[in-house]
């Protein structure tokens, strides 16, 4: 398929009004037309409650509901019953670690790193404050890459859980989770893997990763917001508290007390996202449509031409060279505060974000003052990256004169 | 209290008044940025620290002089413009003549809530210093 082709298949590039430039899919990807209609098609068909009434519409909801849960779980290679329905990444990893509260002591340490998004880094922060568990860090290196090393050395039985993106939502780096998840797992931890930033953009296979946990979102993988994803293996599944109670998370009701449902049930309070989990089933369905091969060359392809040209910029700073990267860069332009050139650059019709990317202790190492940060989606073409130096030329003029 | 700024409203608008393309305006606002003088050390501290995600913004109140700053300088002329505003008006009207005065320009942009940018907390941080006194910072 060709770029166009990748472009001609989400229906916001081709309305009338002048759409911008859209460099910001780490923050939220755009919707593909099969993605739109699933939800609508949904809709327009009529709705039903899923996994209780008996008639007829209801079982074809929950036929279709149980259908796009597979089609999520075949997305990073599990099996339905290994999926639990959140409503994002932040939800799944607040589930996980109210669910292991009950596991953690004083005596304990959970690991993550310094390169978390904030929801995989203070929500760790609260579980060890409550359970008394030490909260350590991996450190990341000048280029942005993680300090295994380190990590390695500092390893001991102690340690309960790591928690650690698979992609950097800052730098796009690819962290090495698989050897992460092998180190700690010969101490016994369990390894939560913050897929946020991968599942759009890497052939993420969670047997072969060996993690105990993959979170993930429907919005930043061409579905929509208020969906997302836990996985677990059984026992680590089994080992979760529910959080939350009421709905089919429950098997049985007395007044003296009750029984929970088996999983994926247990972990699923309420009434779920329905429209949202036939988003992102189409969503994975979508990816699934188009060869990997074919996806991932040309994100590569855009990734390495956008590097050439901010590296050969005489104004641009690159703040982070990681050794595998994916669909994200994070730079400042000199002597330029990062809010002005985004200022700017939304003039021109720039869609890119500024700020510390709700990656506070990271950025602060990148750069005292915020970056900029661009990333790709499947609908970006070199054309994009064009625009782009060509904005940043005229910011830089602008902003540069005195 | 002294006046806070030379330019007033009147002058600002003035300066906008022949702007066609975005670009005049940016330049009149990165022009005006300058009026605010160069950044103070004992002003650029913590302490004086108003929270954006986007840029920092400083602002202090001391004997009866208020001091505002920001790292960013397209913030830092919306700065020039919001003392312009509190020169003029008590401060709640200040306020509501701040944002027509940044619609009037075209730059309702900065506005917005989702510009996590400092602005709105300068009006949350100037409330809570003249504690409902709406003179507080007029002339």
């Amino acid at each position: 398929m060709s770029q166009t082709a990748f472009r001609s298949l989400f229906p916001c590039f081709s309305t009338k009004d002048r759409f911008p430039v859209y460099l910001d899919s780490a923050a939220s990807t755009q919707l593909p037309q099969s993605v739109i209609d699933a939800q609508v098609n949904y809709c327009r068909a009529g709705h039903a409650n899923v996994n209780r009434s008996g008639h007829t519409l209801a079982r074809q909801a929950t036929d279709k509901f149980n259908k796009a849960r597979q089609l999520v779980a075949a997305h990073i290679g599990a099996q339905a019953e290994q999926l639990i329905w959140t409503s994002g990444t932040t939800d799944a990893i607040n589930t996980v670690a109210s669910g292991l509260t009950h596991l953690l002591t004083a005596d304990d340490e959970i690991w993550t790193t310094e390169l978390e998004h904030h929801a995989n880094l203070v929500t760790w922060q609260q579980l060890a404050a409550t359970t008394g568990a030490s909260l350590r860090y991996i450190p990341v290196l000048e280029n942005g890459d993680l300090d295994i090393a380190y990590f390695e050395a500092q390893l001991s039985k102690r340690c309960k859980l790591v928690a650690i993106a698979h992609v950097s939502n800052t730098t796009g780096a690819i962290n090495p989770v698989a050897r992460v998840a092998r180190l700690a797992q010969q101490f016994g931890a369990k390894v939560l893997v913050d897929g946020a930033q991968a599942v759009a953009h890497l052939k993420v296979d969670v047997n072969q990763l060996d993690c105990d946990y993959y979170v993930f979102s429907g919005h930043k993988m061409y579905g929509p917001t208020g969906i997302g994803a836990l996985y677990g293996k059984p026992a680590a599944l089994d080992a979760l508290q529910p959080s939350k109670f009421g709905g089919e998370m429950i098997s049985k009701v007395s007044l003296s007390g009750s029984e929970w449902n088996q999983l994926p049930y247990r972990l699923e309070a309420g009434t779920p996202n329905i429209i949202g989990a036939l988003g992102m089933g189409a969503a994975a369905q979508f990816l699934a449509d188009i060869e990997f091969s074919e996806r991932h060359r040309h994100e590569r392809q855009l990734l390495s031409y956008a590097l050439q040209q901010l590296a050969t910029h005489p104004e641009v700073e690159l703040l982070a060279k990681p050794m595998l990267q994916t669909s994200v860069i994070a730079f400042r332009l000199r002597d330029i505060h990062p809010q002005d050139a985004a200022t700017l650059l939304d003039q021109q019709g720039i869609a890119l974000r500024c700020g510390h990317h709700c990656a506070m202790p990271l950025s602060a190492k990148l750069s005292d003052v915020g970056s900029l940060r661009i990333s790709f989606g499947l609908y970006n073409e070199p054309a994009d990256v064009d625009a782009l130096m060509q904005a940043i030329d005229h910011c830089v003029e602008l902003l540069g004169d005195d | 209290m002294t006046k806070l700024l030379q330019l007033d409203l009147d002058a600002i608008e003035q300066r906008f008044s022949d702007c066609r393309a975005w670009e005049e305006r940016y330049r009149q606002l990165l022009l005006l940025a300058k009026g605010l003088g160069k950044a103070d050390p004992a002003l650029r501290q913590e302490a004086h620290l108003i929270d954006g995600c986007e840029s920092d913004v400083w602002l202090s109140f001391e004997q009866q002089q208020l001091q505002l700053d920001s790292n960013a300088k397209i913030i830092r002329g919306l700065l020039v413009m919001l003392l312009a505003c509190l020169d003029s008006y008590p401060l709640s009207q200040a306020q509501s003549e701040f944002a027509a005065l940044l619609t009037r320009l075209g730059l309702a942009q900065h506005l917005s809530e989702s510009r996590n940018n400092g602005l709105q907390g300068i009006w949350q941080a100037l409330h809570a210093i003249a504690q409902g006194d709406e003179q507080t910072f007029c002339r």
